[in-house]
């Protein structure tokens, strides 16, 4: 025999833009601050169905005293479910 | 580059995200509401003299703070008043925004921003890193067609804060005359900028979707046709021909200020040899524009500049200005057929090639020329921009530039 196989797959996240609006790095990489891409460094969506990594995202509500307008939009932000 | 370099925190992450800079570019984010920051609706007209409390070095500082004192809180934006006490000043040091070590994200954010105007330019504007601290960038925008600051060279120091672009940058118009002419009623004579996306005046406030190019373009939308209705409550003309008045005094100050001064005056602001060298190749092609607005306005001469916001101004002297003009045009041929030139002449007649391979292996980065004229600056720019970013974007996790 000596029939041996190696899979490899390749993911992608589904994003309406190829970068994050704040970071302005691609969704395929990771932000400026983590190593990797994947589960360690995940995008999430707005209500408004804008993308950003969570990270970046984060910082800019964390830096926000009262509301909290999306970054591409300035609609309030609000977390899509799921 | 050399300030944070002993302090970054985390570890180089610069593989993973290398090729992003090429396709980060031309994402085009679409930010719709940029226009919107030019009109400013509430605020009172004299906030000018209310918003010095953080700038020590204001030259015409004084005026009374009281007012703004209660209005400060966290709920300051709603009713507008925030922006009387924003930090505007890129060299005012007295926080720690600015003190701070930029982040490895702020550093890469920075350089995406300055790639992305290199590799697709708007017009009239050409920006530049300091040679000693990528946080710091020179941009002259040049004044846009059809309004009364065409041809006028208005250079701006930017400083980003080391959580940019969570926090704005600082924005100082360095072109005011030492000081002395207010610009536009968004752009005083102390160099601060009233824009709402800086936190300087009231609107739509910064967002982190913003770049260095959005924040030039926004800046660039202050200098339009009729500045005269920039003023808060100034929509309609207070009095009859007050907004041409207006356009004659900015046309005069341009030329004077914005244009010979900047190029040959005695109070010339020190300013990158690279953005200089801009301004002295451009210059011949605004030169007919330059004398056709002398000309046809030299009936004014004599008159004082009736200033309608009651600022003081000089007297208008277009006869004076054509002269200057003439006499800048004739040193300027004469560098440039003086072959046996000095090194600094050399690159003042635009051979920009020379000094784009030199600063290669540095932090310093070529300018990048967006308006149609210098066209062989477009060109060499974007190739000496794209090689000097690129090389370095690798390095920056680990303390910046190896070479």
């Amino acid at each position: 025999m000596g029939n041996s196989w190696t899979g490899v797959a390749t993911w992608k996240w589904i994003a309406n833009d190829d970068n994050c609006g704040i970071c302005r790095m691609a969704f395929d990489g990771c932000c400026p601050d983590c190593k990797l891409p994947g589960d360690d460094c995940p995008l999430v969506w707005g209500q408004c169905s804008h993308v950003f990594h969570m990270h970046c995202i984060v910082k800019w509500l964390q830096s926000q005293s009262t509301n909290s307008p999306c970054p591409m939009c300035r609609q309030e932000w609000k977390w899509k479910a799921g | 580059m050399a300030s944070h370099k002993s302090k970054s925190k985390t570890g180089g992450s610069s593989k993973t995200s290398s090729s992003s800079t090429s396709s980060a570019t031309s994402s085009n984010l679409g930010w719709s509401n940029m226009s919107k920051t030019t009109e400013a609706t509430s605020g009172s007209t004299d906030h000018e003299k209310k918003s010095k409390k953080s700038s020590s070095k204001s030259e015409d500082a004084g005026g009374s703070l009281d007012v703004l004192e209660g209005g400060s809180g966290p709920d300051g934006a709603e009713n507008g008043l925030v922006y009387l006490t924003a930090k505007w000043d890129p060299d005012d040091f007295s926080d720690g925004d600015m003190m701070s070590p930029p982040s490895p994200a702020c550093i890469r954010r920075i350089k995406n921003d300055i790639l992305a105007i290199y590799s697709d330019p708007p017009p009239g504007l050409c920006v530049m890193p300091d040679p000693h601290n990528i946080t710091k960038i020179h941009g002259l925008l040049t004044g846009p067609f059809d309004t009364p600051y065409e041809g006028g060279f208005f250079y701006f120091l930017i400083r980003f804060p080391h959580d940019y672009p969570i926090s704005p940058p600082r924005v100082r118009l360095m072109t005011t005359g030492n000081g002395t002419v207010r610009f536009n009623p968004n752009l005083y004579k102390s160099g601060k900028v009233c824009l709402s996306i800086l936190g300087t005046w009231a609107g739509p406030s910064w967002s982190p979707a913003q770049t260095l190019s959005t924040v030039l373009i926004s800046i660039q939308s202050l200098m339009n046709e009729k500045p005269y209705h920039n003023e808060p409550g100034y929509k309609h003309e207070r009095t009859q021909g007050d907004s041409k008045n207006y356009n004659d005094i900015i046309m005069h100050e341009t030329i004077r200020v914005a244009v010979c001064d900047m190029i040959d005056g005695t109070t010339r602001t020190p300013m990158p040899d690279t953005l200089r060298a801009v301004m002295e190749s451009s210059f011949p092609d605004y030169y007919r524009y330059y004398v056709q607005v002398c000309e046809s306005h030299m009936h004014l001469d004599g008159q004082p500049m009736n200033d309608p916001f009651g600022d003081s101004r000089p007297t208008f002297n277009f006869r004076q200005l054509l002269k200057w003009l003439k006499s800048i045009k004739a040193r300027l041929s004469d560098n440039r057929t003086d072959e046996s030139d000095s090194d600094e002449d050399e690159a003042k007649q635009g051979e920009m090639t020379k000094s784009f391979e030199d600063c290669d292996d540095e932090e310093e980065s070529p300018l990048k020329k967006g308006a149609g004229e210098g066209k062989n600056v477009r060109a060499t720019g974007a190739e000496g921009a794209s090689s000097t970013l690129d090389s370095s974007d690798g390095g920056e996790g680990g303390g910046g530039n190896t070479s």
